[in-house]
């Protein structure tokens, strides 16, 4: 008879539990309600440096320090004509 | 420092690829074309995108909201001398002076925080990383640099360097906030509103604690520098054209030279409730702007030649302190008449100590 309560006992503490666990019962979509939720956040994978220099032309030139002397304009030195401290 | 080398001023790191600022693209910011061909690259390039405090204000609103009215970026306080000096009919005439001479030391965020400011021939200041605190030689003293930078930094022969510089290697944000630099809290002067820094955000003088009893006796009589600045640089009149060989913008001064003469307060305020300043001569005289006009400062007596000055160059024993007739008496050290031109009188009046004060 104690067993009989005992493992009553336990079935209706599990039957508590249940409800507790999430629902199973799918969460509505976007298409059935666009009442107040918030957009969910896209998640942008951001490039590597080394992607980076594949897609964006400048950074070849730009982080290669013997292209950049190699294609640099000279530059002439301008003549000082201002006389005085400035 | 040596002028950075071409590549040197624009070659990015690959640290900065990896930083914040580098997630957004080239183009993102610079404009420019995405090519291999660098003219075709190059075409509607931005160079600074931080001409637009806007583009800076997505991230950082709270820097960059009152940036644009600030003294580094607004310039105001020059336009405030020269609309008391001139009228309003010379303005154009002074508009375009102000658009050749000096426009190029308005101060963008990226001329502080990226790159070495336009006037010292610009260049990354660390591979295009956003440096967070600007480097004192490279940003701050590149355009601060014949009276502050070298009064700070001991360049002045002879003369030791300030204080503060010597004994704790303090930089310029030491003292001077980043806060200070975002906004002048309306401003239209250097010397107008709120004294920032004070010396008293540090120092606590005058009070029971303070053994100099010079302190308590002088009061607010004398500006902090009076007694404790040394030799500074003053400068006479900034002729400015254009040079008819290279078409680019030209000055020439008529004169530096070492002083340190004791004034009269003519921005006696609340804030700043001195009698007595150091004064300063400043590069003005009525001709500087002739090649734009003739007499484009038809008002030049309505401010002083010899200005309310702040020297850099801080020490706690200076000649003048050294006792109470170092100063009291000591007629070398006061702006009095005999020490200014004829055709300058006008302007100092107010400037001028009319007596000198009495020995101890």
């Amino acid at each position: 008879m104690k067993k009989t309560i005992q493992l009553l006992l336990l079935g209706f503490g599990l039957l508590v539990l249940s409800g507790c666990t999430r629902s199973t019962t799918p969460a509505p979509t976007a298409t059935e309600s666009v009442g107040n939720i918030a957009p969910t956040p896209t998640i942008v994978m951001l490039p590597t440096a080394a992607d980076r220099a594949d897609t964006d032309t400048c950074l070849n030139c730009h982080t290669d320090k013997q292209r950049l002397i190699d294609t640099a304009k000279p530059e002439e030195p301008a003549e000082e004509e201002s006389e005085g401290v400035g | 420092m040596a002028p950075l080398e071409p590549w040197e001023k624009v070659l990015i790191s690959a640290d900065f690829l990896t930083s914040v600022h580098g997630e957004a693209t080239c183009v993102d910011c610079h404009g420019g074309q995405l090519s291999e061909d660098k003219d075709s690259a190059h075409t509607d390039l931005i160079a600074d995108p931080s001409l637009d405090s806007k583009n800076c204000a997505n991230c950082h609103e709270k820097e960059s909201q009152n940036f644009d009215a600030s003294l580094h970026a607004s310039q105001a306080g020059y336009w405030t001398v020269l609309n008391a000096r001139s009228v309003p009919e010379n303005h154009p005439a002074l508009e375009t002076m102000f658009g050749n001479h000096c426009a190029s030391c308005h101060t963008t965020c990226g001329d502080c925080h990226i790159s070495q400011p336009d006037s010292v021939g610009g260049g990354l200041l660390d591979g295009h990383l956003f440096v967070q605190t600007p480097p004192m030689t490279r940003t701050c003293t590149a355009c601060h640099g014949s009276r502050v930078g070298n009064e700070y930094l001991g360049k002045n022969e002879e003369l030791p360097g300030d204080v503060h510089f010597r004994t704790a290697r303090m930089n310029c944000v030491s003292c001077h906030t980043g806060a200070e630099m975002h906004d002048s809290q309306g401003a239209d002067h250097r010397y107008s509103g709120e004294e920032t820094p004070r010396c008293t955000d540090c120092h606590e003088v005058g009070g029971a604690n303070d053994p100099i009893a010079q302190h308590a006796i002088h009061g607010d009589t004398l500006s902090c520098q009076v007694c404790h600045s040394i030799t500074y640089t003053s400068c006479d009149g900034c002729h400015v054209s254009i040079s008819e060989t290279s078409g680019n913008p030209k000055f020439k001064t008529d004169g530096t030279y070492m002083t340190f003469l004791i004034g009269l307060n003519t921005r006696q305020s609340e804030e700043r409730p001195y009698k007595y300043v150091p004064v300063r001569h400043i590069p003005v005289d009525p001709n500087n702007y002739d090649y734009y006009g003739e007499n484009l400062l038809p008002n030049f007596g309505a401010l002083p030649t010899w200005a309310y000055a702040t020297p850099h160059n801080i020490q706690r024993n200076t000649p003048q302190n050294s006792s109470c007739n170092a100063c009291h008496g000591n007629a070398e050290i006061f702006l009095t008449a005999d020490k200014v031109r004829d055709w300058e009188l006008e302007a100092n009046q107010d400037v001028i100590v009319p007596e000198v004060p009495s020995t101890k």
